[in-house]
């Protein structure tokens, strides 16, 4: 579902934010992308969803080239940030229909799951206020809720459980589950290594723009904890 | 000192000069010297039209009076742009909460975002005085200490409108920030008070008019003496410059110095307390899901757009400023004998209502096209932006969308001012048709130009929305050519008008802005 070849993003002259990334998403995986800060995994996560340019190597999500055709990788994907700058002018409810707008949702269809989602998140009371009065929790629950509306088939989340309560954390883990039962692949971002460990079957290590670790989970970790295994990768990086 | 490490680090947070020295970016510092280079040949094209202005105030005998003109167009011009914007600056800002928890004194934060708002005002007012400076120095060729003079204190003259303006964008914050709708009633008092000022000056000057020609020029001495009564920092600028009486120098300065100081000594008092409410949200009682309504893509976008238009004081009383005069003016005219207000407003000048018939679509786009909407979106989407970017949507999409929030907001006042004005003009159907017709065109270019300049000249990491609303290079290069072009055209349609048509010249305008609105379409949708 997500392949990423070679990609390089490069800042400015010299400062090498990803290098030569190579990785592979298959539909049902939960992948879990996993470094230090400035390790390169908001920069590649910026690139798999069309956000940000890039000069070398090339993204495919279900076939489709991010840099040729980013419309129609776009219409497959689902990205929640890890700050979720919305709309603070909208009301929760009015942010929800304009994304249903743009994926052309019916209007029967967007109702039962707005009203599944935003009930299980706990935000329907707070749907018809604005965004601005929200908390950064509420609002990660509606970026989270205008993602699954959609019905992606790659769900890509930057830190995604980072202001998040713990009800809203394990139903989270539970939707995930549930939609990569259902064919959807998901990539995420983590620094939590605990709910990597629990939540992935498969799993990238990055370090300074490089993939220094990768594969099935079982395979990476063995007996160890994903904790040690990370430690003991970076540091024999050094 | 801390008000002074304050304003730097504000100024150059949010300088262009900033990202030129660091950023290694070539497209974007290339946009950044683009936006440098036309900001530099308008300020340019400003003093040449003023010296040109300057000149002819020569000719006619007024050079004397180039100090004075300076006070009052300086003066005006920051008090009126001041209170669209000074809101935006001192009051719920986005970088509030991390301002105020440094340690600062309330009167250094809000002092030293007054001096940013002046500095960052300080080009064009430059650019007005030096001009001005250059026509006075042709006609009355002073003594160089008095070109000094001038610019020092013409350093000086903005303080006072821009502590006036403060002071009511305070009163105007204060009351708003007591309602539910805290912005509805900070544009509303906005709004009504600019109207009241534009009608009182309307006032003011049928004061000094009579019925001859000579009459206004012997008049306009005594309404300029009059000014200098009623406002002494005038008479104190140009009895410094006049006479280089230091009195007179001593006392502008130290009076915007003390009413600087008193001022932000009691705002500070209360400062907290306001934004606090400002700041406040209330939420709404609780939401049950209702049946959703399925739209566009395109109408989305503008609903989108709307709602975020009328959530921003600062977006709603500079993009709509144009929108409530005309309205109020159609409905205004309506009530009035026009050809009456067009002798007491020119003073018995042979001028007929007909004259004005062939410009009346111009006129019209003065007020409602001189912004665009489109100038300022692209920037506005800020840190929202990856909801676009990450969204299915070709930019020609997204930009149709916000287009279409802009001829929504702007075409259909344009029409009304069309059919109201051409009607007590004395325009015919045919006339008023193709004034209607010219004025679709005319937002269309509007919209479109506008477009270009807010895509060209994006700028996404805004603190504040006053940087991409009132001063962007995407404004500043949409607002002068549209601002002389405009005026120029008046004038040319009211001549034309003397030899052809009104119904042919409007027909030639629509055909000439529909070209260029199409021309610039294709542009955008290739952006």
């Amino acid at each position: 579902m997500l392949e990423i070849k070679n990609f390089t993003k490069i800042y400015g002259k010299d400062k090498v934010a990803a290098d030569h990334v190579n990785l592979t998403v298959e539909s049902g995986d939960i992948f879990g992308f996993i470094g230090h800060n400035g390790a390169g995994k908001s920069t590649t996560i910026r690139a798999v969803v069309g956000v940000m340019d890039f000069e070398e190597g090339d993204i495919f999500i279900d076939g489709h080239s991010v840099k040729a055709e980013a419309l129609e990788c776009k219409k497959v994907t689902a990205y929640i940030p890890d700050n979720p700058d919305l709309y603070e002018h909208l009301t929760g409810i009015q942010y929800l229909n304009f994304i249903a707008d743009v994926f052309q949702i019916s209007a029967t269809e967007r109702e039962a799951s707005i009203k599944k989602y935003a009930d299980l998140f706990e935000i329907t009371d707070a749907l018809g206020s604005l965004i601005s009065s929200y908390s950064h929790g509420m609002k990660q629950k509606l970026a989270i809720i205008s993602a699954i509306i959609r019905k992606p088939k790659l769900m890509v989340l930057d830190e995604p459980f980072v202001g998040l309560d713990p009800k809203a954390s394990l139903l989270l883990k539970n939707i995930m589950h549930e939609m990569c039962e259902n064919g959807c692949a998901i990539f995420f971002s983590t620094h939590v290594l605990e709910v990597a460990q629990k939540l992935c079957n498969k799993i990238a290590i990055i370090k300074q723009g490089k993939i220094i670790a990768g594969g099935k989970m079982e395979d990476l970790i063995g007996d160890k904890s994903l904790e040690e295994v990370f430690m003991e990768v970076v540091e024999h990086e050094n | 000192m801390k008000t002074r490490l304050l304003l730097k680090t504000l100024l150059v947070s949010t300088s262009e000069i900033n990202i030129l020295k660091y950023e290694t970016d070539r497209k974007k510092r290339n946009t950044v010297i683009g936006g440098l280079v036309g900001k530099i040949v308008l300020y340019l094209f400003l003093m040449a039209y003023l010296v040109a202005t300057a000149y002819g105030y020569g000719i006619m005998g007024f050079a004397s009076q180039l100090p004075l003109f300076n006070v009052i167009i300086i003066s005006v011009m920051v008090f009126i742009f001041a209170i669209m914007k000074v809101n935006g600056y001192l009051f719920a800002f986005q970088d509030y909460d991390m301002i105020m928890s440094l340690p600062f004194s309330v009167k250094t934060i809000v002092s030293s975002k007054f001096l940013y708002m002046y500095v960052k005002d300080l080009p064009w007012m430059m650019s007005i005085t030096l001009a001005l400076m250059a026509g006075y120095g042709i006609f009355e060729k002073p003594f160089f200490t008095t070109y000094i003079l001038w610019i020092l204190l013409s350093l000086v003259l903005p303080v006072l409108p821009l502590i006036a303006a403060t002071i009511l964008g305070t009163l105007f914050a204060a009351v708003g920030s007591r309602f539910k709708f805290k912005k509805a009633i900070q544009s509303i008092l906005i709004f009504a008070f600019i109207i009241l000022c534009f009608f009182s000056r309307f006032f003011i000057e049928n004061l000094f008019k009579n019925n001859s020609v000579e009459g206004v020029l012997s008049n306009t001495v005594s309404a300029l003496d009059s000014i200098k009564s009623s406002y002494p920092p005038a008479a104190w600028f140009c009895d410094a410059i006049l006479n280089n009486d230091i009195w007179s120098i001593v006392l502008l300065v130290l009076v915007s110095f003390v009413l600087f100081e008193i001022t932000f000594l009691v705002i500070s008092r209360f400062y907290r307390q306001v934004n606090s409410r400002l700041m406040a949200n209330s939420n709404t009682k609780k939401y049950t899901m209702t049946h959703l309504k399925t739209r566009r893509v395109e109408l989305s976008i503008a609903i989108c757009e709307f709602k975020r238009f009328l959530h921003s004081t600062t977006y709603l009383t500079n993009m709509g400023f144009g929108v409530v005069m005309i309205a109020f003016l159609s409905v205004a005219i309506l009530f009035v004998d026009v050809d009456h207000a067009l002798s007491a407003m020119t003073g018995g000048a042979p001028f007929a209502k007909e004259m004005l018939l062939p410009a009346i679509p111009l006129f019209i786009y003065f007020f409602v096209g001189m912004v665009s909407t489109c100038c300022s979106t692209p920037s506005l989407e800020g840190k929202s932006n990856w909801i676009l970017q990450s969204l299915p949507l070709e930019n020609k999409t997204i930009y149709r969308g916000k287009m279409l929030f802009n001829m929504l907001l702007y075409t259909p006042v344009g029409i009304m001012g069309c059919i109201c004005f051409g009607i007590k003009c004395g325009g015919n159907l045919l006339c008023v048709l193709t004034f209607i017709l010219c004025e679709l065109a005319l937002c269309a270019f509007s919209t479109t130009w506008g477009m270009i300049c807010g895509v060209k000249f994006k700028k996404l990491d805004w603190t504040n929305e006053i940087e991409v609303v009132k001063q962007g290079s995407a404004l500043t290069i949409y607002l002068f050519p549209n601002l002389f072009g405009t005026m120029l055209l008046i004038v040319g349609a009211v001549i034309l008008g003397q030899m052809m048509s009104p119904i042919f010249i409007n027909l030639i305008l629509t055909a000439v802005f529909a070209a260029l609105s199409l021309l610039c379409y294709h542009k955008v949708v290739k952006m």
